[in-house]
């Protein structure tokens, strides 16, 4: 627990969480006395304090964002004081509850993002439309924050060195039971066909959203993004990290963060994480398009959005296929 | 003639229901049109200040309509304001209120800072500026060593570099001696033939009695009093 | 365009109150200095240890006497050396000394033949009686070397002297340092160990694998033992040192709590002419954002300037004077250790966990006074 990483982590969660708590309280009260017609100095204080709370959530996403970096590479670094454990999915096993503290995270980066780009349209309308719904939601992410540093302490404090844990090599197995064994036996040959298969109808739906403005479009755009997010975390579990790793048998998803493959993780992840964040946004923000002083914002903001998703997502989908096409590796009858 | 600002009613409150609360502006109505040039004369606490803090965006009325462009500007959000009063207006202070110890340059260009410009456009337009104003030998000194008239002129300069319709000034002359006030009403007098609209704040005669004042506007205790054309 | 433009102002801003600034970077990096060196500090002993256990056996068999480490019967290691799996078992007679005329302790060890892993800087080692071969630090220390002597007091306080025959490799490392080599005949002499005893058994495992099951054999056939695995060894070490690097951040960080105690301070106290300068900034178009942008990127620009100043101090304390302030509680309050030149050993990890445990607090603290600034009204330029 006195490890300098988790200290670190632990403190910077607690530090974001009570800056959190003090953002959703000062929402709680922007929306009781919130009056846009009121021209009193009241008003003209809450308005100021829009502008506090905005600061503290990018403060907040830019930590989470970094503080799951910083977790990936503390959960790897604390690995050799585990029996059986050699890289970070064996410090994870040490204490399940650690998968939890990981999935939050991913979870606080899509809802925090999502919350800065509705905060974002909103300030360009000249009469606040989303400040209720705006602050209502700033609660959830507080509390999804809350949940991760609870997650997180929960996992560092229950590890128990003692402990023998299992490594991704047999986490990872094709033998094992569970959703990760599961992934790592999906014959290859058919897990590639639905990556490829997804990421194209995903860029081709994206392109259509560019041409149209059909509303049914951009929800399909939207649910293909998500989609693809799963289908790509499930094949660089199944075939991207054999590649990368050149083993057939280590199906990893968090060793490409280390140096010895190049931190080929990073532009890995980061192009997949954005690229399908930029894909949800135009079915998420479709109905806003009914409020008037939104509409027209939200379309202009709608082709950036497209453009970087896909330009995200191919990027995504070539970093991770160069090893497969253009890499000494193969994989026959597999 | 198309008003280019407005005020409608306009009432300002400061510190209203504290022991302390002041009406700067009661019930005030004004119109300027394209071109003008304005003088809001009176004595100190009349309201001038405010009434022309308000017409240049720079804070919302208790009540009452500010028309800027056609557009009501008083329930705007701050940032809009902002974007008006960055498009629309230029404001030459009382006491210059340039940034000590940076340059002269760096002064004129401040306004464009937060704009996407690219920076050798903003280079040239401030050139062009300060040349026109004599002042471009001076560029890089700090103006903190400059002389009062020189100071006046980089003021003059910011306040145009962002090729505003309305110049607002606020008692420009109060820290000038004859000379330098000739110098500026003289200027003034050029920005507003070239279609500028200027509203000037001041109780200095030199002001309001100089030929290119069209318009005074006497305020008392928060009212517009009387308006004379001359 | 518009970023550069403000980070630019935020420069030119700091520089001209560079008195103002330039202490809080001074109290902000003797913060992160001193956080530096602990994390250092540690890293290098960790990394030292991990690389010299490297060559060091597989198990280690100690008796156990009434709780307590006893010397082991060498007929233990023939017993030992039949088990199925084991590649030899070999007795090891090695034991402290304590030096009261430099006030540390040395590491003795008699050997019959070489010892793996250690390599000489000149000399030879140990061929004849009377000779040994020492640890840099101890001929530092004695102010011997090579064809020097050095004496020794056994327990009867009887000097012995010994012909220093070799010198080991250089001041950084740590397996050496403080080791005296002798031949294992003169070792069991100077300290009359019983015969037939030895300190303890060394045991090479030729499948790392069944290292566990062997462990749990050699129990069985003799209770009274305590085989410990390499593994065993590198996890206490890795746990020690993460314990005791922990431990001194967390004193540190109430350093670091009155840091920024400090920086909100700084930052709400903004003299009456940066307010006004805001107001200014404000009234000729500067919206609150852009405020709010330019205090961010002056946080930054102090935060990174402190860290690069915090991390060179911390490098030159710990790598080139040896850490003197830390040295003492990191490396053991029982254990004295001659003094030795660290190795430097860092990695990004350790950059990242400190850049992290630093601006991270520093930045929060600095939110709320940059908000206020922010929200200063730009008709107040106009009432000034």
């Amino acid at each position: 627990m006195l490890h300098p990483g988790i200290l670190a982590l632990v403190v910077g969660s607690c530090i974001v969480f009570v800056m959190m708590l003090a953002a959703s309280w000062q929402g709680l009260r922007i929306i009781a006395g919130w009056d846009f017609d009121s021209s009193s100095e009241k008003q003209l204080i809450l308005e100021r304090k829009t502008y506090l709370i905005s600061s503290i959530i990018k403060y907040a996403l830019g930590f989470e964002i970094i503080s799951s970096l910083l977790f990936i590479y503390t959960v790897d670094d604390i690995h050799a004081m585990f029996v059986g454990a050699m890289c970070a999915t064996g410090s994870l096993n040490a204490n399940p509850v650690g998968w939890y503290a990981l999935y939050l995270k991913i979870a606080v980066f899509f809802t925090a993002s999502l919350w800065i780009m509705l905060n974002n349209l909103d300030q360009k309308a000249e009469d606040f439309p989303l400040i209720r719904p705006k602050y209502t939601a700033l609660v959830f992410i507080s509390v999804l924050i809350g949940l991760d540093l609870f997650f997180q302490m929960s996992y560092f404090l229950g590890l128990n060195p003692e402990v023998i844990t299992s490594c991704c090599g047999s986490l990872f197995s094709d033998t094992s039971s569970g959703i990760a064994g599961d992934l790592s036996s999906l014959s290859i040959k058919p897990m590639m066909a639905l990556f490829y298969f997804t990421s194209v109808i995903f860029i081709a739906a994206a392109l259509s959203c560019l041409k149209s403005s059909a509303a049914f479009l951009r929800y399909t755009v939207s649910t293909l993004s998500i989609a693809f997010f799963f289908v790509s975390i499930a094949s660089i579990i199944s075939f991207i990290s054999l590649y990368i790793y050149e083993m057939p048998t280590h199906h990893c998803p968090f060793d490409i963060f280390q140096g010895h493959y190049r931190f080929i993780g990073y532009p890995v992840y980061i192009s997949l994480f954005c690229g399908v964040f930029f894909g949800m946004l135009p079915g998420f923000f479709q109905p806003l398009k009914r409020i008037v002083s939104l509409r027209d914002t939200i379309m202009r903001a709608e082709k950036r959005w497209l453009v970087l998703s896909i330009l995200l997502i191919l990027f995504f989908v070539i970093i991770s296929s160069w090893p497969v096409v253009f890499g000494d590796f193969t994989m026959q009858g597999y | 003639m198309d008003s280019l600002i407005r005020t409608e009613n306009v009432t300002k409150i400061y510190n209203p229901r504290k022991p302390d609360e002041i009406k700067a502006l009661d019930d005030a109505s004004l119109s300027i049109g394209k071109g003008e040039v304005v003088v809001l004369k009176g004595p100190s606490g009349s309201g001038k200040t405010t009434l022309l803090s308000l017409l240049g965006c720079m804070g919302r009325p208790t009540s009452g309509r500010i028309m800027v462009d056609g557009k009501d500007v008083a329930k705007l959000p701050e940032r809009f304001l902002t974007l008006i009063r960055r498009k629309t207006f230029g404001f030459i202070f009382q006491q210059f209120n340039l940034i000590r110890n940076v340059s002269v340059l760096e002064n004129v260009l401040l306004p464009l800072y937060p704009v996407e410009t690219s920076f050798p456009d903003m280079q040239s337009r401030a050139e062009k500026i300060l040349s026109d104003l004599n002042i471009n030998n001076k560029m890089h000194m700090k103006v903190n060593r400059l002389s009062g008239g020189e100071q006046q002129r980089v003021a003059i300069a910011r306040a145009l570099i962002n090729e505003p319709d309305i110049i607002i000034a606020d008692e420009p002359t109060a820290h000038l001696d004859s000379k330098l006030s000739s110098d500026l009403l003289r200027i003034l007098e050029t920005l507003n033939s070239s279609g500028k609209t200027i509203v000037i704040a001041t109780h200095d005669p030199f002001v309001y009695d100089h030929h290119f004042v069209k318009r005074i506007v006497e305020m008392k205790d928060g009212h517009i009093r009387e308006i004379k054309l001359t | 365009m518009r970023h550069l433009k403000i980070l630019e102002y935020a420069l030119s801003s700091l520089f001209r109150r560079k008195y103002r600034n330039l202490s809080i970077v001074a109290v902000y990096a003797l913060t992160i200095g001193i956080l530096a060196s602990i994390l250092f500090l540690t890293h290098s002993l960790k990394t030292e240890a991990t690389y010299l256990l490297h060559d060091a056996p597989e198990l280690i068999v100690q008796k156990i006497s009434a709780g307590r480490h006893d010397l082991i019967p060498s007929e233990y290691t023939e017993k030992i050396s039949t088990i199925p799996g084991v590649g030899s078992a070999e007795p090891r007679y090695w034991g402290y000394y304590y030096d009261s005329l430099t006030h540390s302790n040395y590491t003795l060890i008699g050997i019959d033949d070489t010892i793996p892993g250690l390599s000489l800087l000149e000399g030879k080692m140990p061929s004849v009686s009377g000779e040994c071969a020492v640890g840099a630090g101890v001929g530092h220390a004695r102010i011997a070397g090579t064809g020097d002597t050095i004496t020794l007091f056994n327990s009867k306080d009887t000097p012995v002297v010994f012909h220093i025959a070799g010198v080991f490799r250089s001041e950084s490392n740590i397996l050496t340092n403080d080791l005296i080599v002798m031949g294992e005949k003169d070792f069991l002499h100077f300290f009359e160990l019983p015969a037939g005893r030895s300190t303890d058994i060394t045991v090479s495992v030729n499948n790392p694998n069944e290292i566990a099951t062997i462990a749990g054999k050699i129990k069985k056939l003799y209770p009274d033992t305590r085989p410990i695995t390499k593994s065993e060894i590198i996890r206490t070490y890795d746990a020690v040192f993460n314990w005791r690097s922990g431990m001194m951040l967390t004193i540190f960080s109430s350093a670091l709590i009155a840091f920024c105690i400090l920086a909100w301070d700084k930052a709400t106290g903004i003299s009456a002419e940066e307010k006004h300068e805001i107001g200014i900034l404000k009234a000729i178009g500067w919206d609150t954002a852009d405020i709010l942008e330019l205090k961010f990127w002056e946080g930054i620009v102090i935060s990174l300037t402190s860290l690069l100043v915090g991390l060179i101090a911390a490098f030159i304390h710990v790598f080139f004077l040896n850490a003197p302030i830390l040295t003492p509680v990191i490396k053991g309050w029982s254990v004295l250790f001659p003094d030795f030149r660290l190795t430097p050993y860092i990695d990004i990890y350790q950059i990242f966990v400190l850049a992290f445990l630093t601006v991270t607090p520093y930045v929060a603290s600095t939110i709320i006074p940059s908000w206020k600034t922010a929200i200063t009204d730009p008709e107040n330029v106009m009432r000034n």
